[in-house]
């Protein structure tokens, strides 16, 4: 599904005196199956805009299209919007409840008043993709480790066969292995499921790792929309708000000061190796 | 400064009867000998026990075997607490958690004035300790309308009025964002540096950590590694991936391009880097 923002504004408590308005003229379109990571300092209005992307707010001004559809339309299906876009919040794993894994995975499903089996099979389908064993089925979700309930909440959300999968932060608090291990994951469901993937993140690293496009809130607004690459050029304006780049951009940055490369654009891993390495080759066929 | 003796503890849980249902150790004959002025870095992953040995050390928990010493006071002496608390605070994790007052002013008075420090030393303290994390000018402001990385330091000038030895950060910036991060970690080196206050802070991001006096890395509630950024972050990928761990973003590009030695901060890359191609 594609989504459409234009000129969305949002007001906390509109009318009262702690009136705060939390998303001003926002507009964007993200095409069907594109990965975006949202990045913005705290309380620049990254969840109040993620919110308003499954009619869980609703703007006070501007509209939400998805397919071109408004979805503040009377005819809108509001219950299939909650189906189509999933949102896994911060720390998902705070709102399990149900005494079994099992059961917390097809509360979702059983709520859409899917029948028995086809739930059943959602969730195992679901369990499998984040990589939780069967054997965990009846288990309690608090006898999880971090990690594991994290994964849990977030098959909660993958048992609603969303097109759409929001995520806020899906890493925080994991350790590096763990935390790769889960936007592995996110990304392998994305390309295996062909859904549209937008992920809210702190960390400069994981996006340039993982997303195709940037969206940078400031304040309310949408500062900057475009290419990893794009949006990481713009080192001053981001630190500005405070933000960053990833530590390779930092990198590369000082070895162009230091007059060893030219400007490059280059963020990831994989870019830089092969720059430099190239660079010491060519260096020492020179040499010889 | 700290000391742990053969530390032992145990999260015991009970079924509605109070029969033990699970054990877990969670420490397990853990010893480790802090030095006053040290800045530690504690890693590990999720479940390691990093958190519970932080709740050892202000005696918000206390060995099932074993001795944890802090300033010299035992912590599982009952008359001892107070001291303890007062010698060593404690940052945690989810900055909305740790504000208990209306004003921020009043948020950072409220460990000392439960010390019954009088009220003349007191504001003093308060505005000096606002002063060193670079609040003072929102003393009197709300602590709900601080960003995160405001909030975490206000928790930390709460600390430093009570003027502590030794500051645990347990994961103080997984909540925040890049520049609330850099300001909280900029704020612990300050504080060992100019003050002279112990640090320990856990956290799970590498590149924190490459300022530490010494790294200790836990697993199943024992010390795995133990040593200077460079020692541990050396010992390469593979044994760092057993304990959860990743070497920071500049070392692991130094080491895939094959530049010697640990390299460890940018502008050592850019050295190794412009000797190399000499
Ligand atoms: N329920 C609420 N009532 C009033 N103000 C809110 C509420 N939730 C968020 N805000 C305010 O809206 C702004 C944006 O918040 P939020 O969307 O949570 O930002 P972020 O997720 O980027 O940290 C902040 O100023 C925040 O204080
Ligand atoms: N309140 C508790 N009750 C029972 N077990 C606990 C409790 N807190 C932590 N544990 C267990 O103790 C071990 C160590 O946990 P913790 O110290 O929180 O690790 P870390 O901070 O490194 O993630 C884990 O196995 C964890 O599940
Ligand atoms: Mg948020
Ligand atoms: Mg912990």
């Amino acid at each position: 599904m594609s989504i459409t923002f234009d000129k969305v504004d949002y007001i906390y408590g509109k009318g009262t005196s702690f009136e705060k308005r939390a998303l001003k003229d926002i507009s964007f379109h993200i095409r069907d199956g594109e990965f975006v990571g949202i990045i913005g300092h705290t309380g620049s209005g990254k969840s109040t805009l993620i919110q308003h992307m499954n009619g869980l707010l609703k703007c006070t001004g501007g509209n939400v299209y998805y397919d071109c559809k408004d979805i503040s339309n009377r005819e809108y299906d509001r219950k299939t919007l909650r189906q189509n876009v999933g949102i896994v919040f911060q720390y998902p794993e705070h709102q399990l409840f149900e005494a079994t894994v099992g059961k917390d995975v097809a509360f979702g499903p059983n709520n859409l008043n899917i029948p028995g089996l086809q739930a059943d099979v959602r969730t195992y389908e679901a369990l499998k993709s984040v990589g939780i064993d069967d054997s965990l089925l009846d288990v309690s979700p608090f006898d999880l480790s971090g990690g594991q309930k994290r994964r849990v909440a977030i098959a909660g959300v993958l048992a609603m066969k969303p097109k759409v999968l929001v995520l806020d932060e899906p890493a925080a608090g994991l350790d590096p292995v763990g935390r790769r291990d889960i936007l592995d994951m996110i990304a392998r469901i994305r390309r295996e499921e062909n859904i549209t993937v937008i992920l809210v993140s702190h960390s400069m690293e994981d996006v340039a790792e993982y997303v195709d496009r940037i969206m940078v809130m400031n304040d309310g607004a949408l500062e900057m929309d475009g290419t990893v690459s794009e949006v990481f050029a713009r080192r001053k304006e981001l630190e500005e708000m405070g933000l960053s780049v990833p530590q390779i951009s930092l990198l590369m940055g000082d070895l162009e000061d230091a007059g060893i490369i030219k400007d490059t654009g280059i963020y990831t891993m994989e870019e830089a190796v092969r720059v430099l390495s190239q660079k010491l080759l060519d260096r020492r066929g020179r040499n010889q | 400064m700290v000391r742990f003796e053969n530390v032992t503890f145990e999260y015991i849980r009970r079924d509605e009867e109070g029969n033990v249902d699970s054990i877990t150790t969670a420490l397990d004959e853990l010893s480790l000998h802090i030095k006053k002025g040290e800045f530690i870095a504690v890693l590990g992953s999720n479940g390691s026990g990093k958190s519970t040995f932080a709740r050892h050390i202000n005696a918000l928990l206390k060995p099932t075997e074993g001795k944890v010493v802090v300033a010299g006071y035992d912590t599982t002496d009952d008359d001892n607490i107070l001291e303890i608390r007062q010698r060593a605070g404690m940052v945690f994790q989810n900055p909305d958690n740790q504000i208990v007052a209306e004003t921020v002013e009043e948020d950072v008075a409220f460990g000392p004035e439960n010390m019954g420090i009088p009220t003349d030393e007191m504001q003093k303290r308060v505005d000096e300790a606002l002063k060193k994390v670079g609040l003072y000018k929102k003393k009197l402001e709300s602590p709900n309308r601080l960003s995160g990385g405001q909030k975490q330091r206000v928790a930390i000038a709460g600390i430093l009025a009570m003027k502590p030895d030794c500051i645990i950060f347990d994961e103080p910036t997984a909540m925040l964002d890049p520049g609330g991060r850099r300001m909280i970690v900029e704020t612990a080196h300050e504080l060992n540096k100019k003050d002279g206050i112990t640090i320990i802070l856990i956290t799970h991001n590498m590149e924190e950590t490459v300022g530490a006096d010494r790294i200790i890395v836990m697993e199943k509630g024992r010390i795995a590694l133990e040593g200077t950024p460079r020692q541990v972050f050396s010992k390469g990928e593979e044994t760092l991936k057993k304990y959860g761990m990743e070497v920071p973003v500049i070392t692991a590009l130094a080491q895939k391009i094959g530049l010697d030695g640990c390299i460890l901060t940018r502008e050592e890359f850019v050295d190794a880097y412009v000797k190399a191609l000499e």
